[in-house]
């Protein structure tokens, strides 16, 4: 894998490649999460970003064995810890999160400052009820280089709105509030929708038409 | 019944009307001609790192490293004769207005200052020749095609498909933005930034708090990597501004359309000042002093990220030893004292309803 191979080398030199590069994040870790809120779902992306002189001590991290591999266990295992580090509480009731992806940079980025390990995770809720509700990242994968980025997505789904963020000082925690409208068919609003609608409303006018004139008929006759 | 069918089709022409879009009127066939003058004159060799299929998935990966550093598609300057980079610039020509030609060339001069001046010992290639230019698709007068120019702090991606173009997503950047050459001071992607300033400096107490981040941004977030993704906009709306400062907003906002050719630009810049209502500009940092703030304009189809960076400012390794809560040895990264290095800036513009054209595309199949 040549990824394991280049973070090898990183490994043993000790890694200062790109500090003649004065280009590029140099020494911070930046981990820039950010949150997407659907109805009954918390999506996480944690883009974890090491400077030049930060990398050789992330990559220290991640290669727990020492033997200048990362084997897929330590990849995981990072990864996990990373997740392990994050909590979400949702109006009050903290809610898990499970791992789901994770994606390493090429070496040669990640040496550049600029390559981002990414790893994604679920916040796991119930159907949420309709109204206001207040979620809570924190962010406690903590590294004395590190510096934190919050925000939330804008959310794909038409339900929810953010009604607003609050960070602390660091942007380990970020707070969003946002409301739950009235659940609707994602195909509502659409031009097949409102075909569909019309044609629905034509139908049972045309039910209603025929019952009256069935039932009137009916009368008609009891009359006769 | 012929009154009544008259009517319904009038009703449906009006409508149909509403729904075209209005086709900005840029010279493609200027582009096609020059993008096919250039493919033309490479070699078979030449030709196959130049030119790749339209949906080729490595059009996402333009970034803002050098391309030495971090692969990409294209042919380098470097491996082009003299007469072949002639043509090459005049692609590039050929889609950019004069402001945004001169845009470019100045972040190219910028980046061979830095190698010839400013850098000690090794590195990457710098200079115009150390960017590379890539076709995707087959230049044309109605088919998608788009035009790709990528190196360290510049990316430009423009999609052309017949008389539309759009330049989204594109990468502008610069280290250093401001130095001295032959006696004069050359400056680089700060006036744009001076824009921007203007803009917040005019803002009412009242207004201040929802358009200034307390936090520190350390970053631009939709930067390379990361195509598709929307953030939740912050910031004042264009709604809660005055006309005049709507004015300012819409003046931050051309120093990156108006990098397009003149036509689509036009047309661009109309668009935007549509739905500048529902704009947001959104600071954080110093509001005093020139290129020391993250700045962003985000509104329906628009996204402009402004992020001076933290590197070789007082608090990077260059400056370790500094004072306390500078971020020197003892110190801490996350600092908020931290300064920005207002000569080190990255810009990203995108058009989050339109990127690399995918609103023709499509139709255009």
């Amino acid at each position: 894998m040549r990824f394991r191979r280049a973070l090898a080398v990183l490994a043993l030199t000790g890694m200062p490649l790109a500090s003649s590069v004065s280009a590029h994040r140099v020494d911070e870790y930046l981990q820039a999460a950010q949150v997407s809120i659907d109805r009954n779902r918390v999506a996480l992306d944690v883009y974890l970003t090491p400077g030049t002189a930060t990398v050789s001590a992330v990559v220290a991290a991640i290669d727990r064995s020492g033997d200048g591999h990362v084997s897929a266990d330590e990849a995981h295992a990072y990864a996990s810890a990373v997740v392990g580090r994050l909590s979400l509480v949702l109006d009050g009731t903290p809610i898990p999160i499970v791992l789901q992806t994770y994606d390493y940079p090429s070496a040669e980025a990640l040496a550049a400052g600029v390559g981002s390990i990414r790893v994604r995770a679920a916040g796991l809720v119930e159907r949420m009820a309709e109204g206001e509700h207040l979620l809570v990242l924190h962010n406690g994968f903590w590294t004395p280089e590190s510096v934190y980025l919050a925000n939330a997505m804008l959310p794909r789904d038409s339900a929810v709105a953010i009604l607003g963020q609050e960070r602390d000082g660091p942007q380990t925690r970020l707070a969003i509030r946002y409301r739950l409208d009235g659940v609707v068919p994602s195909w509502f609003g659409t031009p097949r929708g409102v075909w569909l609608t019309l044609g629905a409303v034509s139908i049972a006018l045309v039910g209603l038409w025929y019952r009256r004139t069935i039932t009137t008929t009916v009368r008609r006759r009891e009359a006769c | 019944v012929w009154l009544v069918s008259v009517a319904w089709a009038g009703l449906a022409a009006v409508w149909l009307g509403a729904q075209v879009r209005p086709e900005p009127a840029g010279s493609a066939a200027g582009a096609m001609t020059a993008a096919q003058a250039f493919l033309g004159a490479l070699d078979s060799g030449q030709l196959t790192r130049a030119r790749y299929a339209f949906g080729d998935p490595v059009k996402s990966r333009w970034h803002n490293l050098p391309p030495t550093m971090q692969s990409r598609a294209g042919i380098g300057f470097a491996d082009l004769t003299p007469a072949q980079r002639e043509l090459g610039t005049a692609v590039l020509r050929s889609v950019l207005s004069p402001y945004g030609f001169a845009k470019v060339q100045a972040i190219l001069a910028a980046d061979q200052y830095f190698g010839d001046v400013m850098r000690t010992g090794g590195g990457f290639p710098t200079g115009p020749n150390a960017y590379m230019l890539a076709i995707f698709g087959t230049p044309s007068a109605s088919a998608p095609w788009s035009v790709q120019f990528n190196g360290h702090h510049l990316g430009v991606n423009v999609t052309i498909v017949g008389r539309n173009r759009v330049l989204a997503p594109t990468l502008t950047a610069a280290y250093p933005n401001i130095y001295q050459k032959d006696g004069k001071e050359i400056v680089v992607l700060a006036e744009e930034a001076g824009r921007a300033l203007k803009l917040v400096q005019s803002l009412t107490e009242t207004q201040r708090p929802q358009a200034i981040l307390r936090n520190q941004t350390w970053d631009f977030l939709l930067g390379p990597g990361h195509d598709g993704e929307i953030i939740q906009p912050e910031g004042i709306r264009g709604s809660e501004m005055t006309a005049a400062q709507r004015e300012m907003l819409l003046d931050v906002a051309a120093a990156w359309v108006n990098i397009v050719d003149e036509d689509t630009a036009r047309a661009k810049m109309a668009e935007v000042r549509r739905s500048v209502a529902d704009t947001y500009f959104l600071w954080s940092g110093d509001t005093t002093v020139l290129g020391k703030a993250y700045f962003r304009v985000q509104g329906p189809a628009i996204l402009i990220e402004y992020s001076p960076q933290t590197v070789n400012g007082p608090g990077s390794v260059g400056f370790r030893g500094g004072g306390p809560g500078r971020g020197g040895a003892g110190g801490v990264a996350n600092d908020p004292n931290r300064a920005l290095d207002p000569t080190h800036v990255h810009a990203v513009y995108r058009d989050f309803t339109n990127d690399y054209g995918s609103q023709w595309v499509g139709a255009a199949r």
